[in-house]
């Protein structure tokens, strides 16, 4: 299936872009029992899985236009908001000497600043569940500083709202990298909604065969302001399998539901991975989501299950 | 039905553990953690597009491009001088990250040349250049006739 999705996507590109284009994706699943708020239920869930394409083409030198198309799948039913497949990243651009630039849809650099901390990405312990800021922005357009800049790395980002009532959107982060060491910072000004700024702050430290990370968010939404913070640590037993656990609590998190913003927001995971190879993990978790509105308990979610992760 | 698929999958993968039929630990990140980064800075860690999927794909639609271009002239050695040679030819990998990657991406792009060269091959160059903290090889080869 994965071979007459990719050559599909394929076809559609010109033959002079196949030369360096890479075929890419995941297909995550999970069995799960979930404890929604009472509601108890066995269901298998679909993680963030996905098939894109990716590649650059030189144009002169020191100039090349690069790409990628990313596309969801739910691997489980096949089905989200009656459609098979669901944009996720993507972007055209041109990248130079000076730096990248490039427009489309994508995640904000705020987003992507928290690098590898979130040890339960794309599960139900994801850091999106109680964080705000997990923005993929539409019409946005990033410059993105060149790799001759060392160990830093800086990314700003404007995303037009096309509407003249609507206040238009910035987006900026740095980062610093050097072995086993990751800092980077961020910000959002009208991102995820008009009024509504935020800070990020992210650190990693990997220390032989254990991964610390912690994250600290601070929200203003114009009304009230809140802060958040997410520590987590990944232990690598041996190459196959990896312990892990993620505790965060936020006192704001905007409710797309409710369309206002939940308080006293908590997740706690633990969970464990076994690589069967650098493409396949199976893996088991427990988490628990906890948010109030107006002090009224909306989320009271218990999860725990096991699936697999195949990724290429 | 498909819910039944990942406590099968499960169990034969808890067989092949216990078997000791577990994977090793391999340099290069899966292609899809890097397009998450969606760090435009880091090419790739390797060449991918001789692995899995990928090799597939441009073996489908890439025949011809796949094709060495012929390079500039290159210095023929004496020693071979009286051997009949195909062609003078460069390959290249995309840029590299580390020592392990770097390796790999140096055998693969051997192998590379190896299916291009039915008899023996000999490197008449090899170049890196870095952009960064990668690193770029390129190969210059010459096909060996018998």
């Amino acid at each position: 299936m994965k071979k007459v999705l990719a050559s599909v996507v394929l076809a559609a590109l010109p033959t002079t872009l196949l030369a360096d284009v890479i075929v890419y994706g995941k297909a995550n699943v999970a069995l799960q029992h979930a404890d929604e708020n009472g509601d108890s239920k066995m269901e298998l869930v679909s993680n963030s899985s996905r098939i894109g394409v990716k590649g650059s083409e030189d144009i002169s030198e020191g100039l090349k236009a690069i790409y990628l198309f990313e596309y969801q799948t739910e691997v489980d039913d096949g089905d989200r908001n009656g459609r098979t497949f669901n944009q996720r990243n993507i972007y055209v651009g041109l990248q130079g000497k000076a730096g990248t630039i490039m427009g489309g849809m994508f995640d904000t650099p705020l987003k992507v600043v928290q690098e590898k901390v979130d040890v339960f990405n794309d599960l139900e312990g994801d850091l999106g569940a109680i964080f705000n800021g997990e923005t993929r922005a539409k019409n946005i357009v990033q410059y993105v500083a060149p790799a001759s800049i060392g160990p830093f790395s800086a990314s700003v980002a404007y995303i037009a709202s096309e509407d003249d009532e609507i206040d238009d959107g910035i987006s900026a982060s740095v980062g610093y990298s050097i072995d086993d060491v990751y800092f980077g910072v961020a910000m959002d000004q009208d991102v995820q909604a008009e009024n509504v700024d935020m800070m990020r702050a992210v650190a990693r430290i990997t220390i032989q065969a254990v991964q610390l990370g912690a994250l600290y968010e601070r929200v203003d939404n114009g009304v009230d302001d809140g802060d958040g913070y997410l520590i987590s640590a990944l232990w690598n037993l041996n190459p196959a399998v990896a312990l892990k656990a993620q505790y965060g609590k936020t006192d704001l998190k905007y409710d797309s539901e409710f369309e206002t913003f939940a308080e006293n927001n908590e997740s706690i995971s633990v969970g464990a991975d076994y690589r069967l190879s650098s493409s396949t993990t199976l893996y088991g978790f427990y988490t628990k989501v906890e948010s109030d509105l107006a002090s009224v308990p909306v989320r009271d979610d218990d999860y725990v299950g096991v699936g697999i992760d195949f990724k290429f | 039905m498909s819910s039944l698929r990942v406590p099968v999958q499960f169990i034969v993968a808890v067989f092949l553990c216990s078997t000791g039929m577990v994977g090793a630990e391999e340099s290069c990140r899966p292609a899809v953690d890097v397009a998450d980064s969606l760090d435009v800075n880091a090419t790739t860690d390797c060449d991918y597009k001789e692995t899995g999927l990928n090799r597939v794909v441009h073996k489908l639609f890439a025949k011809d491009s796949a094709k060495p271009a012929p390079s500039d002239s290159l210095p023929v050695n004496p020693r071979l001088a009286d051997r009949p040679l195909q062609s003078v030819s460069q390959i290249e990998s995309l840029f590299v990250a580390d020592a392990s990657a770097l390796a790999a991406a140096r055998y693969e792009l051997l192998q590379n040349i190896s299916s291009q060269c039915p008899h023996e091959f000999r490197l008449t160059d090899e170049r890196y250049s870095s952009q960064g903290k990668t690193i770029k090889i390129k190969l210059s080869y010459e096909c060996v006739e018998d």
